[in-house]
């Protein structure tokens, strides 16, 4: 019950942020990345680190998890919703 | 910028070790601990964090169960803990601020904009002769006081502006090109006299009474024109009488006497390409050469070249950086020729011309002869010119027995 509910609601929402042409990542909470080449990514709004060793790191979005793996991973800097990292890059995946 | 930020208020790299590393991170951002660089190596976690934020680590590690140890301190606090002992390092950080702030209350660099016919060392000597100069203490200086005493004692100097900025002192300056002269006679009463021999070939008076016609023969210290003014009715009788300035333009024909003679033996300096080369300087007048080496020559020229140290743009020191060189010669007589005595002789003679007309002077008759006598050549004659003729004498000084009257 509760979650047809809230599957209507966000239904609704995404139509409202087609409608009146709004940033999708602010309103929908999706993650917003940018990569420069294979060596940078910059993360927004994620929620939390799930795994991170120097090879992978998992990451919880509001709309999903993220996952990229790569080689000599490091997070240059962060804080409670942007993410700044640094690395080889080999795969990013949604699950 | 950031960084430095971050260097001033002193940070830290840590190793976390943890059974929970991504729980520890995350409890970290929720409670706003700005944390950088984290690199993961084998379950351990190095990072970087404020050193005001390290001590709120305590319970989120006991949290996490995770060990937390320093690796590195940097920055501005541990800088200062570490050299809290070092007196004389305080203490030169100290002497530095304040021979800082010293030398910044004096002008070390006087710059002049727009000079046009003025020089920099006419300008800079004026304003040390008013006491303004590289190293006046910048408190004693009123922009608006040197503003105005240049546009005083420079008349065509018609806008200036002296501005100080840190230790420079910017003078800008924009000069008059075209004016007029108004020469103002500086006596009351004057006469024009020749100043010597000549033929008049033009007068053309202005103010006063000539006193002399055209091709009139006039000696040295003869009234040409008087400032005496007569004004006489139809009858002669006198109605009036002035003593002014004479004004007027005079030509004359002049005659300049023209003798030289040259040697046919002389000597000349036969360089061998010998030469010693020393260093030096210069402080005061204090001379210290580095290879100080007499050169050992039987005759030699000495030549020194100076190089003024100088701070900024006209701030000149004290200090010469000399180099010397000496050059060795050998002395030989050698005798004229006819050809080469006669080419030098007329040289001269060129350059005498040049230099009467550049003063204005029209040569119209040349009398200059060359010829041999025993072991001199010789050159010898009249130039007859046609030149501005005549100068102004005070009155006062022509009678002086007028003013006892």
């Amino acid at each position: 019950m509760n979650k047809r509910k809230e599957n209507k609601s966000g239904k609704l929402k995404e139509y409202f942020v087609k409608a009146f042409q709004l940033p999708d990542d602010c309103i929908l909470g999706n993650t917003y990345m940018i990569m420069t080449g294979k060596t940078g990514i910059f993360i927004e709004n994620y929620r939390s680190i799930i795994e991170y060793t120097d090879s992978s790191l998992k990451l919880q979005g509001k709309n999903g998890k993220i996952f990229i793996t790569g080689k000599s991973i490091y997070i240059e800097a962060y804080d409670s919703d942007k993410m700044k990292v640094k690395g080889i890059f080999q795969e990013i995946k949604y699950f | 910028m950031r960084r430095i930020y971050k260097l001033l208020k002193g940070y830290l790299n840590i190793s976390v070790d943890s059974r929970e590393p991504e729980r520890f991170f995350n409890i970290c951002s929720a409670k706003n601990i700005e944390i950088w660089n984290i690199v993961s190596k084998k379950n351990m976690y190095t990072l970087n964090i404020a050193l005001a934020d390290f001590y709120k680590l305590k319970n989120i590690a006991r949290k996490t169960k995770s060990k937390v140890r320093i690796r590195k301190k940097k920055g501005y606090p541990f800088f200062v803990y570490k050299n809290r002992r070092r007196k004389a390092y305080l203490v030169g950080i100290a002497a530095f601020s304040v021979i800082i702030y010293i030398l910044s209350l004096f002008v070390w660099d006087i710059h002049f904009d727009g000079l046009y016919t003025y020089t920099e060392d006419v300008l800079l000597e004026y304003l040390e002769k008013n006491n303004i100069k590289h190293g006046s203490m910048k408190s004693d200086l009123d922009c608006t006081q040197i503003e105005k005493m240049l546009r005083n004692d420079f008349f065509d100097i018609t806008w200036v502006s002296v501005s100080l900025e840190g230790t420079r002192l910017t003078v800008h300056i924009r000069e008059n090109y075209d004016y007029d002269i108004v020469t103002k006679s500086e006596f009351e009463m004057s006469d024009i006299i020749a100043d010597k021999e000549g033929v008049i070939t033009s007068i053309i008076t202005r103010t006063g009474t000539p006193i002399v016609k055209i091709g009139d023969n006039v000696k040295a210290n003869d009234i040409l024109v008087s400032g005496n003014v007569v004004i006489n009715n139809e009858y002669g009788e006198l109605i009036k009488q002035e003593y002014g300035n004479a004004d007027a333009d005079i030509l004359a024909k002049t005659v300049y006497n023209y003798s030289e003679s040259l040697e046919m033996r002389h000597k000349t300096k036969e360089y061998t390409g010998n030469s010693k080369k020393s260093y030096g300087i210069t402080i005061f007048n204090k001379s210290f050469y580095v290879f100080s080496q007499r050169a050992k020559y039987y005759t030699y020229d000495r030549v020194i070249e100076k190089k003024q140290l100088k701070l900024g743009e006209n701030f000149y020191l004290p200090i010469y950086f000399d180099a010397i060189s000496y050059n060795e010669y050998n002395t030989k007589t050698e005798k004229y020729t006819e050809e080469e005595a006669k080419n030098i002789l007329t040289k001269n003679i060129n350059d005498f011309f040049e230099e009467l007309v550049e003063k204005g002077v029209q040569i119209i008759e040349n009398n200059v002869t060359i010829r041999r006598e025993g072991n001199n050549y010789i050159a010898e004659g009249d130039i007859v010119v046609i030149e501005e003729f005549g100068k102004s004498v005070s009155v006062e000084d022509l009678y002086p027995q007028n003013d006892t009257e």
